[in-house]
């Protein structure tokens, strides 16, 4: 080799060799260290962390981090975890500025919990980091404040109290441990909570209830704001009645046990219950039925109710005006069976229809009769009017007296045919032959055919030729019209068709005097027509002398007249 | 017995680069997802902690690398000091030297994770740098002819083993003066020294194009050593001229790698970092 490569090669070691000492001053590190160590960054600070003789570093860290020391030396926390001492092991430095010290694996949610100390059961295990881990819920905040960290992204500092992260949601009933009741996997429902460790065994129907028909919400404040909280202590329960409210009213006493069973109240132990202490003695045929068949599954709780009869019984008369009272229903009828009815006859005249004549022997349904099978017996009948129950066989030609008094004017309640009518009260007083005349000759309706066909007393004509045939052929008739004969004025009734009233000289022209009183009617009034339809003429006569006589028929007559 | 030694160092020099290869293979294959994650990850890989440098694996591959680097230097040492003068052929001196130079380094390599930064990133890269100069001084060398001895043959030398080449190709190959004079055209068309490697490994193609029909394989061989040979005078003094110039690279990354390797050795060392022991 020659001298000139000597050289170079002797001068490219030197340069290289003096500018050794700068990339030693400043590259000895294997890399950068993280930005939160920054200010140990430089070759003369390597022994700050490292321990000379010894890779470990974990020894020097904790001189800086006392929040870490302190726990360790408790033997509390992660980093007091067998396997955890080594800081290096999982905080891995000289990766560069931005390198995170603190890694999670498989994320933070993965994180096993239960190496910190603290196993995450049940609804924990579901909850987010920093659910829990927030700086208003560190037990001491100078743990990380005064050392410069961030509280809001350490995991250090919590309590493991179920009250350092929960509220007392008993507010200070229970000195017991929240777990020794309540399940990490769910507040409700308090699994580990034994009613049957109380003072009080839930049995029967208590077992059912829920827990708030009990355990009130209570309400109050907490630090000064207005809270509500469920009150499980005090409860009273020495008594049933501190729960319940006792449907005897304290009238049976105070122990409900004595007849109840817990698991029904319906369910009354047998001889136990003395039906008689209660407000509704059994009696009659009440003290034969059995007890659901009045205390049925689906009756009413309220036992008041009893004290009606139609709390039980169907309401027979629904229209009775205090008919739903036991009082009531107790006038008529008897425990001892619902007929027979105790409403007798002498009963009846009490109220406004007193029964008499044929009503006496009428069945009760004739007149209280339902609207149809089944439904209830109507005891309020409107009983003002005869027609309210009887039908009217006059077809509504009453007169106005009828109209006024009603069928008791004619009849009586004894019987329908005996009729007691007094007829002089109308405007044609029945005298003479009428009055011995059958009604029916007057009042049968037009084309009667039998005596089953009622009377009609409206209209009743009172006119002679309404009911009379005119023998006169009306010869009396007036010239009006239509033309109208005044029997009247001839012949009386009272004294009867024949007893005539007539008087020849003052209801004639031609008074009779002379020999025409001794003639007889028919010579001037012969009979004419033939058959049935005879009848005296009696208008119009001639009155002339010549109608009757002749010059020889005077002499005649005379003649004839004396003999 | 010289040859049987010789044969018998060539084997066992190929076992050892067969092993090498395997186990470089096996660790990039075992250590390929670790080495393939970004910087910032490999401290959450799970074999962070044999594969990091400081690593059981890691720290081993470098404590063999460097002991190997060490080991190299004993072929400086054969060749300066007196008292190993004569130890051995210097040819298998320099092939030892040679694997050593080529396995260290790739085990280091491995003990870096491929992660090179700070002062002993300096001693890598110089190692580095002497590694690959190795490879071209090695190329050098080869360019300049030796005798049994591995000394390396003046140019009269090589001038003489030409002339004795050609007359053996005139007289055992008969050879005539047309094909005499066209391996002399082939022989100064080996281009630059740069271009001359790639030449030289197509050179065989090439004679045979220039070479009769049916030239045996002694024949052909026979021509490529002259073709070389002749090459070799050609470049002669400017490979001899490179190749004390190569020193002046060689050398002095050499000692960079070793001083700054010493003080990385050192601190690593003083820290406690002392592998399984």
């Amino acid at each position: 080799m020659g001298v000139l490569s000597r050289l170079t090669q002797f001068a490219t070691i030197a340069v290289l060799i003096a500018g050794l000492p700068h990339f030693a001053a400043a590259q000895l590190s294997p890399g950068k260290l993280s930005r939160v160590h920054e200010s140990l960054e430089g070759v003369r600070q390597c022994t700050s962390c490292h321990e000379l003789g010894d890779q470990t570093v974990g020894p020097k860290c904790l001189t800086c981090h006392q929040e870490i020391a302190t726990r360790v030396a408790a033997g509390r926390g992660l980093h007091a975890v067998a396997g955890h001492e080594h800081c290096a092991t999982c905080h891995v430095e000289h990766q560069g500025r931005d390198f995170e010290l603190i890694h999670w694996p498989a994320g933070p949610q993965a994180f096993d919990h239960a190496t910190a100390g603290w196993p995450l059961e049940g609804a924990h295990r579901r909850l987010d980091c920093r659910k829990c881990h927030r700086a208003d819920l560190l037990q001491d905040l100078s743990l990380v404040r005064d050392r410069g960290k961030n509280p809001g992204r350490t995991y250090l500092g919590l309590g493991t109290a179920c009250m350092d992260c929960h509220r007392d949601e008993h507010r200070g009933q229970f000195e017991r441990a929240c777990t020794d009741c309540h399940r990490q996997d769910a507040w409700k429902p308090a699994a580990g909570f034994d009613h049957a460790k109380t003072d009080f065994i839930l049995s029967g129907k208590h077992r059912d209830a829920a827990c708030d028909r009990c355990h009130p919400v209570a309400t109050g404040t907490l630090d000064g704001t207005p809270d509500t909280w469920r009150r499980y202590r005090p409860v009273e329960h020495a008594t049933c009645a501190a729960c319940h409210k006792d449907p005897h009213a304290g009238s049976l006493g105070g122990d409900c046990a004595r007849c109840h069973d817990p698991t029904n109240w319906r369910r009354v132990a047998g001889g136990a219950f003395d039906h008689d202490r209660t407000r509704y003695p059994l009696r009659g045929r009440h003290a034969a039925l059995k007890c659901d068949a009045c205390h049925r599954a689906d009756a009413p709780r309220n036992s008041l109710v009893y004290a009606r009869c139609d709390g039980c019984h169907q309401a027979r008369h629904p229209d009775a005006a205090d008919g739903r009272t036991f009082d009531a229903c107790s006038r008529c009828h008897s425990v001892n069976g619902f007929a027979p009815s105790s409403f007798t006859v002498a009963r009846h005249d009490s109220t406004d229809f007193g029964l008499e004549g044929a009503h006496l022997a009428v069945a009760c349904s004739a007149c209280h009769a339902p609207a149809r099978k089944g439904a209830p017996t109507p005891l309020q009948r409107p009983a003002a009017a005869c027609t309210d129950c009887h039908r009217d066989p006059h077809g509504g030609t009453s007169t106005a007296q009828q109209a006024e008094i009603g069928c008791r004017l004619c009849h009586d309640a004894s019987s329908w045919r005996t009729v007691a009518y007094d007829h002089g009260r109308t405007r044609f007083p029945l005298v003479g032959k009428h009055a011995t005349t059958a009604c029916r000759a007057c009042h049968a309706p037009p084309g009667a055919r039998s005596a089953a066909d009622s009377l009609r007393f409206r209209p009743t004509p009172e006119r002679c030729d309404a009911c009379h045939k005119d023998p006169h052929r009306g010869q009396f008739a007036t010239t009006t019209a239509p033309p109208v004969t005044d029997c009247e004025r001839c012949h009386a009734t009272e004294a009867g068709w024949r007893a005539v009233r007539f008087d020849h000289d003052r209801d004639t022209t031609f008074p009779l005097a002379g020999g025409h009183l001794d003639v007889a009617c028919q010579a001037c009034h012969p009979r004419e027509g033939e058959g049935d339809d005879l009848a005296v003429r009696y208008r119009p006569v001639d009155k002339r002398c010549e109608a009757c006589h002749t010059v020889g028929f005077l002499d005649t007559r005379n003649k004839g007249d004396r003999p | 017995m010289a040859v049987a030694r010789a044969r018998a160092f060539r084997i066992v020099l190929r076992i050892c680069y067969l092993l090498l290869a395997a186990a470089i293979t096996w660790l990039l294959v075992a250590g390929i997802d670790y080495y393939s994650q970004p910087l910032d990850q490999r401290p959450h890989h799970p074999d962070f902690r044999s594969l990091r440098p400081a690593g059981t694996v890691g720290h081993g591959l470098g404590i063999v690398g460097s002991l190997q680097i060490l080991l190299l230097l004993l072929y400086s040492l054969r060749k300066r000091w007196h008292g190993l003068a004569g130890k051995g052929h210097i040819g298998r001196w320099l092939d030892g030297h040679i694997f050593l130079g080529v396995s260290g380094p790739l085990l280091v390599t491995l003990h870096t994770s491929f992660k090179v930064q700070g002062l002993v990133a300096v001693s890598y890269w110089s190692m580095m740098a002497v590694a690959f100069s190795g490879v071209f001084g090695r190329y050098l060398y080869l360019q300049l002819p030796r005798n049994m001895l591995g000394e390396a043959m003046t140019l009269e030398e090589i001038q003489a083993q030409l002339a004795q080449t050609d007359r053996r190709l005139r007289e055992t190959h008969g050879l005539d003066e047309r094909t005499m004079t066209t391996l002399e055209t082939v022989t100064a068309a080996g281009g630059s020294l740069w271009r001359l490697p790639m030449n030289n490994i197509l050179l065989g193609m090439r004679l045979r194009t220039h070479l009769p029909a049916g030239a045996s394989p002694d024949l052909l061989a026979m021509a490529k050593a002259r073709v070389l040979l002749g090459r070799r005078i050609l470049f002669h003094n400017r490979i001899r001229e490179l190749f004390h110039y190569w020193h002046v690279i060689h050398k002095p990354f050499a000692f960079l790698m070793l001083i700054i390797m010493v003080v990385h050795v050192g601190v690593t060392v003083a820290l406690g970092y002392r592998w399984v022991f």
